[in-house]
C-alpha cells in the first residue's frame, strides 16, 4: 500500500443470517481509496453501498478480509479501540440527520468534542457552524431546523474532531433537490478546501458525478471500478 | 462538562413530567422507612423508657432463688449509694390487695414505696398529674394511676377500702393520681409508703431494689460491679427485666420496615421502568453516539447517571421531608390511649445512622434499578439501533 491510499480493502466479504438463510451482502470486495478523494458509492438498492460504508466506518465487523485505515488493520481491533478510532478518525453523516432532539445545533457540534475530552469547544463549533451558513441557527433544536439545514449541521458534527475521512449514507435521500444539490455541493468544497477524504453513498447519478470517482456495486461486488481521476 | 452527565441531563429535562413522577416515587420510598424507625424508636421510648423508668429501673436486685425478701436491704442500699455511677437506689415491697371503691372492688398489685429513694430511682414522682405525691411518713394514703382512677371513678381525695392478704378492709384516701405511660403501673398497681406495706402485708425486708445509673449503657459493667461489692448474685440489667415489651416493639418496627420497604421496590421498579422506556426510545441516538465514537462504558454511564440522578434528588427531597414530618411530630407528639385514661405520647426521633444506612440502601436500590437498562443501552448493536425507529 502507498502512503496515499487512506483506505485498503482486500476480500471483504459480509455475510448476514436472516433467519436460517445467509445472506451475502459482499462478496469479496477489493478496493483502495486514495487520501483527499471524494468517492461516490452507487448502485441498486441490495448492492451492498451501505454495508461497504458501516466496514469502513467500523459500525460492522466484516465476516471475513482486511480494511486497512491508514495501514491500521481494523479488521481484528477490539470495541474500544474502534470506539477510539471512529471519535478522531471518521465523520458520519447519516441519511437520516439523527441529530439528538433535546440538543441545541451548537450542542449536536459540541457533543462529539466533549466525548474527546476536549474544553474549548464553543468557539470550533461555531466556527463548524459558521462554514455550513449555520451560525444564526446556533441555539435552535433539530425541529425548528429545515432538513437541509438539519444535514447541514449533522456535517458540522462530523467535522468536529477533524476527522480525516467523511462518511455520508445517502445524506440527501431525505431531501429536495435544491436541498441535495446544496449538501453535496458543501461536501465538495469540504474536499477541496479540506482535502478531506469522503466517501458518499447515493442513488442519484447526477449528485454521484460531482464525486471524483464513482465506484458500482451489484449483488455484493463492485462492477465498474473507474480509474483514478 | 461531562458528556455522560451533558447527556444524561438532556435526557432528563426532555421528559420532565415522567421525572418529576420517578422523583416523587423515591422521595416517598424514603419517607416511609425514615418514618416507620423514627416511630418505632419513639414507640420504644415509650414503652420501654416509660418501664424502665418507673418499673424495673436500669438495673434490679431481687432476692436469692427461694428467698421472697432481699435480707438486710437498708445496709445493702447504703452500700450501692456509695458506688460511683449510680444516681439512685430505692427499696420496693410488693404484693396483692383488693381496692373497693363506691363503684367497684377489685384485685390489683400493690408497690411499697420510699418517696424521696424514688425521686432518685426512678421518675415515679414527676409521673404525678393530679394532687400529690406520697412523702415518707404517709399512713393512709395511696396513689393510683390514671387508668384506674378512671375506672374506679376516683378522683383526688376520695377515700378507698383496702383489704390486704393478712388483715381487715382499711380505709385509705387518694393523695394522688399517676401517669406513667405503662398499663402496670397506670392501671394494675396501688402505690403505698415502704412503710405502710411493709406492716400491712406483714413482711420483714424489700421484695426488690431498684437501681437507676448516671449511664443507661454501662448497665453490664455496674451488673458486675455489684455482684462483687454486694456479693448479690440475683441482679437483672432492664434489658432483661424489658425484654417482652422490647422485644414486642422490635418486631412491631420490623414488620413496619419490611412494610416499607414495599415502597423502596416501588421507587426501583420506576426507576428501572423510566430508564427502560428511555433507552427503548433513544435507540437510535444510542446508535448515533456510538457511530460518532462513544464507547459502550459511556453509553451505560449516562443511563446509570440518569438514575443516580432521580435517586439523589429523591433521597434528599424524601430525607428533608422526612425529617420536616418528624420533627414537627417532635413537636406535636402522637398521644395515644391504649386504656382509659392511660396516656402513651409517643415522640419519634431517628438517629443520623439511621438516615444514612436508609438513604445509602435507596440509593444503591436506584442503582440497582438503573444497571440492568443501562446495560441494555450499552450492549445494543450501532447498525441495529440507527436503522432502528
Amino acid at each position: 500500500m502507498t502512503i496515499t491510499n487512506i483506505i485498503e480493502i482486500k476480500k471483504l466479504k459480509k455475510t448476514y443470517l436472516l433467519g436460517k438463510i445467509k445472506v451475502h451482502a459482499l462478496k469479496g470486495i477489493n478496493l483502495r481509496i486514495k487520501k483527499g478523494e471524494f468517492v461516490a458509492l452507487m448502485g441498486p438498492s441490495g448492492s451492498g453501498k451501505s454495508t461497504l460504508l458501516n466496514m469502513i466506518g467500523m459500525l460492522d465487523y466484516p465476516t471475513s478480509g482486511q480494511i486497512l485505515i491508514d495501514g491500521i488493520d481494523i479488521s481484528k481491533m477490539d470495541e474500544n479501540t474502534r470506539a477510539d478510532f471512529r471519535l478522531k478518525k471518521i465523520g458520519y453523516v447519516f441519511q437520516f440527520f439523527s441529530l439528538f432532539h433535546e440538543l441545541t445545533a451548537l450542542e449536536n457540534v459540541i457533543l462529539p468534542m466533549m466525548i474527546k475530552g476536549e474544553r474549548n469547544y464553543r468557539h470550533k463549533a461555531m466556527e463548524l457552524l459558521n462554514s455550513v451558513g449555520l451560525a444564526e441557527r446556533a441555539n435552535h433544536k433539530p425541529a425548528e431546523l429545515s432538513g437541509g439545514q438539519q444535514q447541514r449541521v449533522s456535517i458540522a458534527r462530523a467535522l468536529a474532531n477533524d476527522p480525516s475521512m467523511l462518511l455520508a449514507d445517502e445524506p440527501t435521500a431525505n431531501l429536495d433537490s435544491k436541498s441535495s444539490e446544496q449538501i453535496v455541493d458543501l461536501l465538495k468544497n469540504l474536499n477541496k478546501e479540506r482535502g478531506l477524504t469522503i466517501i458518499m453513498v447515493t442513488h442519484e447519478l447526477n449528485l454521484g458525478e460531482k464525486a471524483d470517482r464513482i465506484i458500482w456495486l451489484k449483488d455484493g461486488k463492485i462492477e465498474k471500478p473507474l480509474s483514478y481521476p | 462538562m461531562n458528556s455522560e452527565f451533558f447527556l444524561a441531563i438532556k435526557y432528563l429535562l426532555n421528559k420532565k413530567h415522567e421525572t418529576i413522577i420517578v422523583i416523587f416515587a423515591i422521595t416517598i420510598g424514603v419517607i416511609g422507612p425514615l418514618f416507620t424507625a423514627a416511630l418505632n424508636n419513639g414507640m420504644q421510648d415509650a414503652f420501654v423508657g416509660n418501664t424502665v423508668n418507673v418499673i424495673t429501673g436500669h438495673l434490679q436486685i431481687l432476692p436469692e432463688i427461694g428467698e421472697k425478701f432481699i435480707p438486710k436491704s437498708d445496709s445493702l442500699v447504703s452500700k450501692l449509694k456509695d458506688i460511683k455511677g449510680i444516681k439512685g437506689v430505692a427499696q420496693r415491697i410488693q404484693g396483692g390487695v383488693e381496692i373497693e371503691s363506691k363503684t367497684k372492688r377489685l384485685n390489683l398489685g400493690v408497690v411499697g414505696i420510699n418517696p424521696e429513694e424514688e425521686k432518685k430511682a426512678s421518675t415515679l414522682s414527676k409521673s404525678v398529674v393530679e394532687g400529690e405525691f406520697l412523702e415518707k411518713d404517709d399512713e393512709d394514703e395511696i396513689l393510683i394511676g390514671t387508668s384506674l382512677a378512671e375506672e374506679l371513678k376516683l378522683e383526688v381525695g376520695d377515700e378507698v377500702w383496702l383489704t390486704f392478704i393478712k388483715g381487715h378492709p382499711q380505709k385509705f384516701r387518694v393523695k394522688g393520681i399517676i401517669s406513667t405511660g405503662t398499663w402496670n403501673y397506670d392501671r394494675y398497681t396501688v402505690f403505698l409508703t415502704y412503710k405502710t406495706a411493709k406492716q400491712m402485708l406483714d413482711v420483714s425486708d424489700a421484695s426488690y431494689i431498684i437501681i437507676r445509673l448516671y449511664d443507661s449503657n454501662k448497665v453490664d459493667e455496674f451488673r458486675t460491679i455489684i455482684e462483687k461489692e454486694t456479693l448479690n448474685t440475683n441482679i437483672k440489667t432492664w434489658k432483661e427485666l424489658a425484654a417482652g415489651t422490647a422485644g414486642m416493639v422490635k418486631t412491631f418496627g420490623i414488620i413496619s420496615f419490611l412494610t416499607s420497604m414495599i415502597s423502596i421496590i416501588v421507587a426501583a421498579t420506576s426507576i428501572s421502568l423510566i430508564i427502560y422506556t428511555t433507552v427503548k426510545n433513544k435507540t437510535r441516538d444510542i446508535g448515533v453516539l456510538k457511530a460518532i465514537g462513544a464507547r459502550n462504558s459511556m453509553i451505560f454511564y449516562i443511563f446509570l447517571i440518569e438514575s443516580l440522578l432521580i435517586g439523589v434528588i429523591g433521597i434528599t427531597l424524601g430525607t428533608i421531608i422526612g425529617f420536616c414530618i418528624i420533627n414537627w411530630i417532635q413537636a406535636k407528639p402522637i398521644i395515644m390511649h391504649p386504656e382509659a385514661g392511660m396516656q402513651l405520647i409517643i415522640r419519634p426521633w431517628i438517629s443520623i445512622q439511621t438516615v444514612i444506612i436508609t438513604d445509602f440502601m435507596i440509593l444503591a436500590t436506584c442503582i440497582i434499578g438503573g444497571i440492568y437498562p443501562a446495560i441494555s443501552a450499552s450492549r445494543i448493536s450501532i447498525i441495529k439501533a440507527i436503522w432502528s425507529g
